[in-house]
Formats: structure tokens, sequence, C-alpha cells
């Protein structure tokens, strides 16, 4: 039973197609590793899953729901989260309050309770917290140690765990990640990818798609790979499968082990 | 309605529009290259035309007659001069300090600039409350063509202004120097690292799109013959409502805002009775309206988020 | 405590020192002895400054209980003088407004230069309805920020589809097309002339419009309408306060710094910017109905621009999202002018000056409130 059905996922933007009958699918548990050049279209997809945009043609299905008509905020509610390329935390927020907004729990937040500070709102609050901190010890004690800091006073590693974190706090069915390992030296890279291994054993149910170029990093993650190319779905199958494929070697002269 | 009333009128909205389009395309310059909304700007529009009005007396002196074509040219050339000037100092003390903080602190600092000069000119320049006849700066007779007067003073700004869109228009596109506005407009970082100094871009920018809106301003004075130290603020909303109708950052949809935004507030004025105490209302429905159903103007802005 | 207690004291001491002196040369001597004394205390005492500032946000409760106790002997300690309790109401009105619009501004990020249409609807609303229909004003008064609510409702649907300098734009618009109403409804708002002799309210049978016996001592009129402010005063701060520093406090920061990711995060933006509209305006709708009652006397040219900047004024001078930042920056922009009466013509030239120069050197501006209370291990929520 696929969780997520994407078919024939298409958008123009005047004469661009960016994005060009595009299909895949997903189960629960599963990993996607989206690879391609720049502009071949992956962060469009990404905003188009995430309702940021909406498809000229094409459907994405969630869990039997239809995502057609809706905004991102209800995407998410629908149990898609996701980060972002270039990195949009809550600058000012600390690090708590980045991960907390991820959570269910601020958005069901009553403002009666706010005004007279209920128990139960008290209640709430404390429990937030502390969930916020469950998810950052995967992590080890890297964001644990900065939760009060402002997110625009981490240092760039961690800005992007903390993105991750954020993401995984709403309990989501599938997270988005955007080129998680972007700007990170090979050690983090390895570092972040052993982390991700972990987050999926701690939520065997939750499905990732990532977009990435560092093929080391995907390879070591996904179940199965997708390759665009200028909005084209070029190949889908496994990481073997693909790497094999003729078109994507073709595309991808030289480009065997990660370059980019 | 009287084709000799039809006549006047459009007259009177195309000055009035392609004033509004000098004021327009200083902000859509602001807004393309250097990415700030500069609320100061209206106010640049009032320093033209006071500029103008203080200096007669220094022109008279050396030498000029009062309604002569050089006096008129040497007012002029000040004017320019003065608009320039103000922005080369606003880019310099305010803008520039400003570039790390968020839009809003721009938006911010700019509408302090403008109740400072606003309020400047009504304490400093004598009888500053009241408003203030604006001198005949050229000299020319009134024509008539079958039964409508033509101000002289409306053809001379529509001359003017349709020359110092001419001259804008060569500079942009025609010029080294346009070019390395346009590619600013465009991609600053890409222009940054094609050796183009942004900063000397910005600084001119600032400056070109000021000494425009000076001369509006003093345009203003010659077409209504008075002037007064809060004309600026209307200008102002009018001419970003003008911008923003044609699309931020378009030069031309600007243009055409202005004039769009000139010629609906005279149809309005015209048509509908008691009107004129409706026309800068007028001004601002439409802006509200457009920014409603189509904040991106008519001629669309340049994109600005990247997601 | 002790430290609350002696700061205050202090505090408290300037400011009746502040109202005594007449003297124009002395005044301005105090005021650059004081600037000079806190450019001072930041560059050297800052533990110092760091230790009050932690026992103030630990405490906050009581800071706020002094100052309120400080604030009901006010009258007393100024002999009554009509002219400053005068002020201070003012002050206190001012500060409900700037409370309103930092939290429509600073917390949620929704920049709004037409703030003083929403007193002029409070205004109007307790105008009309005591002086045309006989409301109690007590009825009137909620009513009134209802009302400014309603409208701060309408500024919010267009204000929906744009951000920043449109929305600036917008909010612009609003103000002065509410003024343009205000002066076109004749029949029900009176037109330029404004509504007059509207009425004073009485309070459990006590007509608040005239002076005051407290046995060993009068007063005029104003007092009575200073405790009222005063009370109005306290409860917005806490209410303020308390949605700020909640999780919906914390949902519309959000909005503010990325309003694109909060949405990709679950928040129905229509319905949190509609919110922050809302509790603003309303609170703008009250301190508008009190003026109404005091001054007896309103019309459209009070609610204009000018208005508008001064209240924004005041809080890029507290610091936006600083809720003492609002009411320090209301507290010095409108008791300071009164000493220099003189120059009354410059006052608004003055509020454009500190605009200027507080971007440019004091961005986050006097007082700055970095108190998040979602720390680690400290019981989260109000009353840390």
């Amino acid at each position: 039973m696929d969780l997520l059905n994407v078919e024939n996922l298409t958008i123009r933007f005047g004469g661009v197609v960016a994005v060009n009958e595009v299909s895949f699918s997903l189960k629960a548990g599963e990993t996607l590793g989206v690879i391609g050049p720049n502009g071949s279209g992956k962060t469009t997809l990404f905003n188009l899953l995430s309702g940021i945009y909406q498809p000229t043609n094409g459907e994405i299905v969630l869990a039997e729901k239809s995502t057609k008509g809706m905004r991102p905020d209800e995407v998410f509610h629908l149990g898609i989260s996701r980060t972002f390329q270039n990195g949009r935390l809550f600058w000012n927020l600390n690090v708590l309050e980045n991960i907390m907004m991820g959570m269910e729990e601020v958005r069901n937040s009553k403002l009666f309770g706010s005004l007279f500070g209920t128990k139960k709102e008290i209640a709430i609050q404390e429990q937030a917290i502390e969930k916020a901190f469950e998810i950052m010890k995967i992590f080890g004690t890297l964001l644990t140690s900065q939760a009060h800091k402002a997110s625009k006073d981490l240092p760039y590693a961690d800005r992007r765990r903390l993105e991750i974190c954020r993401a995984i706090a709403s309990k989501p069915r599938v997270i988005l990640l955007d080129e998680p390992s972007a700007g990170m030296d090979g050690v983090e890279t390895e570092t972040l990818m052993n982390d991700l291994i972990k987050v999926k054993k701690a939520m065997p149910e939750l499905s990732i798609i990532v977009v990435e170029h560092d093929m080391a990093f995907i390879k070591g993650l996904v179940d199965k790979v997708m390759v665009l190319d200028y909005g084209r779905r070029l190949a889908y199958g496994s990481f073997d499968a693909v790497a094999k494929d003729e078109n994507v070697i073709k595309a991808y002269l030289g480009q065997g082990d990660g370059a980019c | 309605m009287a084709i000799e009333l039809i006549i006047q009128q459009f007259l009177n909205a195309l000055g009035l529009g392609i004033m509004y389009a000098l004021i327009a395309v200083g902000f859509t310059l602001f807004f393309g290259v250097i990415e700030v909304v500069n609320f100061a700007h209206g106010e640049v529009f009032m320093l033209g035309a006071f500029v103008a009005l203080l200096s007669v007396g220094l022109i008279t002196s050396i030498g000029l007659t009062m309604g002569s074509l050089p006096f008129f040219l040497a007012i002029l050339i000040l004017v320019l001069l003065a608009g320039g000037i103000f922005g080369v100092l606003l880019e310099k003390f305010i803008v520039r300090p400003m570039r790390s903080a968020p839009d809003i602190m721009t938006l911010l600092i700019t509408l302090g600039v403008s109740i400072v000069m606003r309020e400047a000119v009504m304490l400093f320049v004598p009888n500053g409350r009241n408003p203030q006849p604006f001198p005949k700066l050229f000299e020319m007779e009134s024509i008539k063509i079958g039964g409508v007067l033509i101000k002289p003073e409306t053809i001379l700004c529509i001359i003017l202004s349709a020359v110092l869109i001419s001259g804008l228009y060569y500079i942009i596109e025609k010029t080294t120097f346009g070019r390395y506005i346009r590619a600013t407009a465009q991609d600053r970082e890409a222009a940054m690292m094609m050796g183009i100094n942004v900063k000397k871009i910005f600084i001119i920018t600032l400056a070109l799109g000021s000494a425009l809106g000076a001369v509006a301003g003093m345009m203003n004075g010659l077409s209504y013959g008075i002037i007064k130290f809060n004309m600026g603020f209307a200008a102002g909303i009018k001419g970003f409502a003008a911008a923003v109708v044609g699309g931020l950052g378009n030069v031309y949809g600007a243009i055409a805002g202005g004039m769009l935004l000139g010629f609906l507030e005279i149809f309005v004025v015209s048509t509908i009775p008691d009107g004129s105490s409706y026309q800068d209302l007028i001004s601002f429905v439409i802006v509200i309206l457009c920014l409603v159903f189509r904040p991106a103007g008519i001629f669309g802005e340049r994109a600005y988020e990247k997601v | 405590m002790i430290k609350i207690l002696l700061t205050e004291l202090l505090c408290y001491l300037l400011f009746l020192v502040f109202v005594y002196i007449e003297d124009p040369v002395m005044v301005t001597a105090f005021i650059a002895l004081m600037i000079i004394a806190g450019f001072m205390l930041k560059k050297t005492g800052r533990n110092f400054l760091q230790e009050i500032e932690k026992v103030y946000a630990e405490n906050l409760g009581k800071v706020g209980l002094l100052a309120a106790a400080i604030a009901l002997t006010v009258p007393f300690a100024i002999m009554g003088d009509s002219y400053w309790l005068q002020i201070l109401n003012f002050m206190m009105l001012n500060a409900i407004m700037a409370l309103g619009l930092n939290f429509m501004t600073g917390r949620a990020g929704l920049i709004c230069l037409g703030y003083a249409a929403f007193m002029a609807i409070g205004a109007y609303t307790v105008g009309i309805l005591t002086l045309k229909a006989g409301i109690s004003f007590w009825i009137a008064l909620p009513l009134a920020g209802i009302f400014a609510s309603l409208f701060g409702v309408i500024l919010g649907l267009p204000a929906l589809r744009v951000k920043g300098h449109y929305l600036a734009l917008v909010t612009i618009a609003f103000g002065l097309i509410v003024q343009e109403l205000l002066l076109n409804l004749e029949s029900i708002t009176g037109g330029t002339n404004g509504l007059i002799d509207i009425s004073s309210p009485s309070f459990f049978g006590i007509d608040m419009g005239t002076t005051v016996n407290f046995g060993f001592m009068s007063m005029t009129y104003q007092a009575n309408f200073y405790y009222l402010c005063l009370v109005l005063l306290v409860i917005t701060t806490v209410v303020l306060y308390r949605f700020s520093n909640s999780l919906f406090g914390l949902a519309l920061n959000a909005m503010r710094e990325d309003q694109l990711a909060a949405q990709c995060y679950g928040l129905n933006l229509t319905n949190y910017k509609l919110l922050a509209f809302a509790i603003g305006a309303f609170f703008g709708g009250i301190a508008g109905g009190v003026y109404a009652a005091m001054i007896n006397f309103i019309a459209p040219e009070n609610f204009g621009y000018s208005l508008s900047i001064i209240v924004i004024s005041m809080i890029i001078l507290g610091g936006l999202d600083s809720i003492p930042g609002a009411l320090v920056g209301a507290f010095f922009l409108t008791v300071f002018p009164e000493k220099f009466r003189a120059f009354e013509d410059y006052r608004v030239m003055f509020y454009g000056i500190i605009i200027v120069l507080c971007l440019l050197f004091m961005r986050e501006g006097v007082l700055p409130f970095k108190h998040r209370i979602f720390k680690p291990k400290t019981a989260g929520g109000e009353g840390n």
C-alpha cells in the first residue's frame, strides 16, 4: 500500500515546464533519493509537494487524500513537512522555539488558555518543550547544549540539523529534505547520514524524500532513486539500477561518485 | 461635453500623469536596483519645488532675468543638482547603514526622514505653513488653438518631461552605465562578480531618481502656481501607487502607471460632481484594489522572493 | 527583591524631580545628565545591568505589582497638579496604543502606519453612543474596542495579500480613508466640527468630570481619569503579555520571521494575521474611547497621519516586540516633550528625528526585552 502517490505531476511557468510529467510512489518507511543537475526541477518538485505551488497537471495523493488545491498549511496537516534549500529557520527565535513551531500543540493552543495561563496551557507548553528536547537528542548534545541560542547565531551545520529537527517535530508521514548536507564537509556529511539512519530507526514509519548531490550520501540512505533532468524523470529504481542506466550516465558524464 | 473641454482635460491629465510618472520612476528604480522602498522620495518632490522657489533670488543676482530661458535653465539645473545631491546624501547616511537590517527598518527610517523634511520646511521657510506662490520661471504666451486655451506651463512641463524620460531611456538602454544598472537590478551578486561597482550604481540610481523627482516638484509649482510644505506627502503616495500599479522594478511600467493615475484622477474630478474633494482618495483606493487583486502590477513586478 | 524596590524607587524619584523642575536650563541639564549616566552605565556597569535584567525577568509579577503600587501614589506625589495629571493620562493612553501597535507590528510583524484610525473609531464609538444614543460609557467603552477590532479585521483583509512595503502603503491608505470617512459622514460624525459635549462617565454615582475629594486633599477631575487609565493600562499590559508569551505569541513570532516557512509548518496565515490585527486594534479603540470621554470633544483632525507616526516612533524607541519598551517609549515621548512646551511646533519633527536616530544607532530600541520564556528546564509559561 503506497503512502504517497505522485502521478504525471507537471507545472508550467509561462513557457518553462519546470516539472514535466513526473511520477513516483513511496511506501511508509521508504526513502527516495532525488538527484539531478541544478535547475532540473528538484526544488520545484518539493514546492509542489508542500503546496507552495499548484500543479498545472497531475496529482499528488497522500494516504488516499489528494492535495489538490491545498494550502501549504493544509498539506502540513496532512503529513508532509520539509526543509528548505537555503535554510529557512525562524532566525530570531531560539533553537527550542524553532522546533516547537513544528508541533501540533502550538497550533491548537487556545486564546483563552493563553490569557489566563491555565494549568492545561502550561502543561501543554512543558510537554512541547520536553518533546523538543527528545528530538534534539538525536544529534547528541550538539543542539541541546545550544537550546536557548537564537537560530541565527548557530553555526551552519547546526542550522541544517535544526531544520531537520523542526521537520520531524510534527511527526509527519513524509519529510522532504532539500540538500541537507549542502555546505558540509566530508566528516559532517557522514555524521549527518548516520544521524538520519538513527532517525529512520526511531521513526520506522517515516518516509523520506531527499534531494542530494552527494552520491555516497544517497547510497547509504535510500531505498530507491529518481533522476530528474530538465524537469523530466530520467530514471527511477534502485540505486544500482539507476547508476547503470545509460541515459543517466549520458547526462552525468563523469559524475559517477558525487562531485557536483 | 464640448470638444474643447475634453482636449483641455486631456492636456491636464497628460501634465499630471507625466508628473506622477517622473516620481514613480524614482520609486521603481530604487526598488528594482537597490531593493529598497524610499518613503522619503515624495519629499524630494517638495524639495525641488522649494529649491526652485528659494533660488530665484540667487539666480536673479547673477544677472539673469526672471522669465527668460537662461533663467529657467539655471533654476532647472539647480533643481536637478539639489535632487541629485539629496539622493547621494540619502544613500550614504540613511540607505547604506540600513543595508543589513530588515526591509521594514529602511521603510521606517526613510519615513522618519520624510517627516523631518516636511516639518523642517514648514518651520524654517519664512511663512512656511502657508501656501507659497510660485514664480513664473519662464514667460510664455498662452496659446489658443481653436477654443482651447493652452497654458504655456503645461506645454513646457510636457516637453521637459519628455526630454527627461528620453534621456533616462537613453541612459538605461544605450549607455554602459545603463547596462550596469540593469545588470545590478537583475542580479546584484552576479553584477558584483562581473566587476561592477555596485556601491557606485546605488549612489547613481538614488541620485538619478531623486533628481527626476525634484524636477517633478518644480513642474508642479509651474503648473499650479502655488506650492506647500506638505505637497510631498500626497505626491509620494501617488507616485508609489503609480509605480506599484506599473509593477515595481519596471521603469516603463512606472511611466505607464503614472499616466494611468493622472488620467484617472482628471477623469474622476471632471465627471463626478464634487469630484475634486475625492481626488486624493481615488489614488488610495486604486492602490488598495490593485494590491489586492494584482499585486504584481499591470506589467509585473521583478521577481523578488526565492523559495 | 530589594534590588527591584530600590531601582523602581530611584526611577520614581528621578521622575518626580523631572516633574518639579521648571527652569528650562535645569531641565536640559537634567536630561543631559541622565543620558550621560545612561551611557556610562552601559559602558562600565555591564554586569550590574545584566544582573538587574535577570532579577527583573525572573520576578516580573513583583516588578509589575510594585510599579502599579507606585503609580497609585503619583497623583498625591505631584500634589494633584492637573496639568501633569492630564499629561500622565495622555501618556497612559499612548502606552495602551503603543502596546496594541507593538503587538501587531513588533510581535506579528505586520507593519501598520495607520493606527490612529483605530483610536478614531473607538473615540467616535463612545462619542456617538453616549451622545446620541444615551448609552452608558461603561458599555460603550468595550464596544469601542470591539468596533475597532472589527476595523482591524477590515484592514486585515486586503492586508492578507500583501507584505512589507505594500502593507505599509495599504495601512497608510487605510488611516487616510478612515479619516476621510469621518469627515464626510457628517450626519453621524459631525464632520469637520466633530462631536462636542461628550459627557463624562459616572462611576457608581460619582461624576468623573468633577473634582475628587480625598478628605485631606482634593484634586481636579483628571485624577478620576488617572485611575481609570491606570487600571486599563495594567489590564492591557497583562493581557498582551500573556498573549505574547504563550504558544500563540510564539506562532505570531514565527509568522513575523518567515511567513512562508510558518505556513509550511501549519500556520493558517489568514487566521493569525486577522487575529493579530483584531487584537492590536482593540486597544487602540479602548484608548480612543477613554480619550473621548476625557476631553469631551473629538474631531477627525485629532486622528491623522501624525498620530500614527507618533505611536510608531514610540515602539521604535522602546524596541519592537518589547512590552517594557512600548511602555518606556510612550513614557519618554509623551512626558519629555511636555517640558519643552515652548517648542510645541517642533514636536512632530522631533518624533521624526527620533525615528531616524533610533534606527541608525539604536536599532534594538532602548529596552529590547530578550525575555524568551521558552527556556530549557525552567517551568515554561508565565510567572517564571
